[in-house]
């Protein structure tokens, strides 16, 4: 038996390992997006100005404070969140194709986004900058308890779950088209330009909202790991041990809609964080949802870090909206990880 | 191991039970003779009569109407987590795809919802009884192997860990033996008889009329979601039960070990239910 328990806590070592080691990747991707841009600006200049910021000028304090800083945090606060959202979603819908937006978040979001920038619709007495954003956010978020409603009237089941979410995707989708299609050009541009997604949109308004948004939640996805953990043995076998799923699911889904249009309202879709994230923490760590949750929290947030770095790489001085940099990158990169024989434990 | 159970002498009654899915009952009006702990409970019949839903329906996992009794108290009108720290289910298959360890799989268990207060609390002494567990089912060697790793016989042995694990007074076990090899299915019935001797009330579905007849004490043959008939596995297991629910035509005899033993010798000749094909 003492073996058992020895081979045990060392697993338990490497996963806290594993932990420490994504973090600290973060940190180091973080501190290469702020030296890194389009601007001219050395990044041994950018360093010092980061600490000692009065030795630069005026652009320059700009273009670090106010460009680079909240944009690199942007980077990992939205890939925490969708990321996050991501393996809650995988688990809770049992499939490891979900992400965030497979229920319709996202077209919710842009739906909410369209009726504010196309239409000039929105909600009385708010300012014309958190115009959109709000509005994506409380169409991703009534999305979700439509969703919620309709899957109740039925069994709740994730199979339910899934099928009105699509069915949603659809209704949302022939909405947005509809109001493209009565839209003026200008408006269509500017729309179209919204749902490329952007890190450097959000700005600190973003931050200011996404970094308590995401300390508020994650407590309580932890809270639930144990639970998460024996979802993934089957919903049966679940409930024998005495979780109500329902319940479970409800309060998941909750977090996963606050999380991803949280995301979606500031930054617009990116696509594929909240898919890959998951997985490559999975791949990792196991799904002990103990570790398996903040693995994926991190790996989203380094993803989306690279990501941001690489869009501006990739073309030198000109600003690759990220979310395609997400997907055109990413996806290759996805497959040849899962194609390579999956590591054990 | 610890054997201590929720309820004192428990008794297991069912009266009037009908359970379906949407609207077509599966089981109507079941009523059984009250089942005491100490026993193994074999439930047996063809494909479709109820076994499974009857299983599901004590376990809380479909809705059922009717009144079940678990040592005096209504088993039907428990909320999930409560009835989990009595009863125990044993699903017959583990889900594919789970990056998860045995030794992982069977905390969860224990720590999915509350267990009852005879139960260790603190994570260290959980862990030890989660390694306990292994051992009694003979798996220790398989605790830091992913799930997915396993055979299926290797599976089967650790749902039935997991459903071991959080020490239920009423254990429900769908065909625990039917990936399992000659070894391990009387292993595993071995350990099932003396789960119960411990003071559970351990209910199997088993297809294989003679391992019901070897290790049951109690043989329950449900037909079209009814009772046929129910009884010691020498009272229950006859050539008249199995002509009359199965359709065939059978010979049961004592065994030079003394056991019953099920021959069949084929289809009923006419058949019995034309119409029944499965």
């Amino acid at each position: 038996m003492p073996d058992v328990l020895t081979a045990y806590a060392q697993a338990m070592r490497r996963r806290v390992l594993v932990v420490a080691l994504l973090s600290v990747g973060c940190l180091l991707t973080f501190g290469l997006d702020l030296l890194i841009g389009p601007s001219e600006l050395a990044p041994r200049l950018a360093l010092q100005g980061l600490f000692e910021p009065e030795t630069l000028s005026r652009p320059q304090a700009i273009i670090i404070w106010e460009v680079r800083l909240p944009t690199a945090l942007m980077a990992l606060l939205v890939g925490a969140a969708l990321s996050l959202a991501g393996a809650e979603m995988q688990t809770i819908l049992n499939n490891p194709l979900a992400s965030p937006f497979t229920l319709g978040i996202s077209e919710a979001a842009s739906l909410g986004a369209a009726l504010a920038i196309m239409l000039g619709i929105a909600i009385p007495g708010l300012a014309s900058t958190w115009l959109v954003p709000i509005n994506a956010f409380l169409f991703a978020f009534g999305a979700v308890l439509l969703l919620q409603m309709l899957a109740r009237v039925h069994d709740a089941s994730a199979h339910t779950l899934i099928l009105f979410g699509i069915a949603l995707v659809f209704l949302f989708d022939a909405l947005v088209a509809l109001i493209q299609f009565v839209a003026s050009a200008e408006a269509l541009q500017q729309f179209v330009f919204w749902t490329l997604g952007n890190l450097s949109r959000g700005g600190w308004d973003g931050v200011r909202v996404l970094s308590p948004l995401l300390a508020c939640i994650v407590p309580f996805s932890l809270a639930g790991a144990w639970q998460m953990t024996a979802l993934r043995l089957g919903e049966d076998r679940a409930r024998s041990f005495g979780v109500n799923i329902r319940r479970v699911r409800f309060m998941s889904l909750v977090r996963v809609s606050l999380l991803a249009s949280g995301a979606v309202a500031f930054v617009g879709t990116i696509a594929f964080v909240g898919l890959v994230g998951p997985h490559i923490a999975r791949m990792l760590i196991g799904e002990d949802h103990r570790f398996f949750l903040p693995a994926s929290l991190l790996t989203g947030a380094l993803v989306l870090s690279l990501a941001s770095i690489t869009s501006k790489l990739i073309i030198p001085g000109v600003l690759i909206p990220v979310g395609l940099v997400t997907s055109l990158i990413g996806v290759p990169v996805f497959l040849i990880l899962v194609l390579r024989k999956r590591r054990a434990l | 191991m610890s054997t201590e159970c929720t309820l004192d002498a428990p008794t297991l009654a069912i009266e009037r039970l009908t359970v379906g899915y949407g609207n077509t009952p599966v089981i109507e009006h079941l009523t059984l003779d009250p089942i005491e702990a100490g026993y193994v409970v074999a439930l047996v019949g063809p494909n479709a009569a109820g076994k499974s839903t009857l299983l599901r329906a004590l376990a809380g996992l479909i809705p059922a109407v009717g009144r079940v009794t678990l040592g005096g108290r209504d088993l039907l009108s428990m909320s999930l987590p409560e009835r989990a720290t009595h009863v125990a289910f044993m699903p017959q298959t583990l889900p594919q795809g789970v990056a998860l360890t045995v030794f992982e799989s069977v905390l969860s268990a224990l720590k999915a919802s509350p267990l009852h207060e005879n139960h260790p609390t603190d994570s260290r002494r959980l862990r030890h009884h989660a390694v306990h567990t292994l051992e009694r089912v003979g798996i220790e060697h398989l605790a830091l192997v992913p799930l997915d790793h396993l055979s299926g016989g290797q599976r089967q042995l650790v749902a039935l860990a997991q459903t071991l694990a959080r020490d239920p007074v009423l254990m429900l076990l769908d065909e625990p033996t039917s990936a399992l090899d000659l070894l391990h299915q009387v292993s595993v019935l071995q350990l099932v008889r003396s789960l119960a001797r411990d003071g559970r009330i351990v209910v199997l579905v088993l297809h294989d009329l003679n391992l019901a007849a070897r290790w049951a004490d109690h043989v329950i043959v449900l037909h079209q979601g009814t009772l046929f008939t129910a009884g010691p596995p020498e009272e229950a297991i006859t050539p008249r039960v199995l002509s009359r629910v199965y359709g065939v035509s059978a010979r049961v005899e004592r065994c030079s070990g003394h056991f019953l033993q099920v021959m069949v010798d084929g289809p009923l000749d006419p058949p019995l239910h034309p119409s029944r094909r499965v």
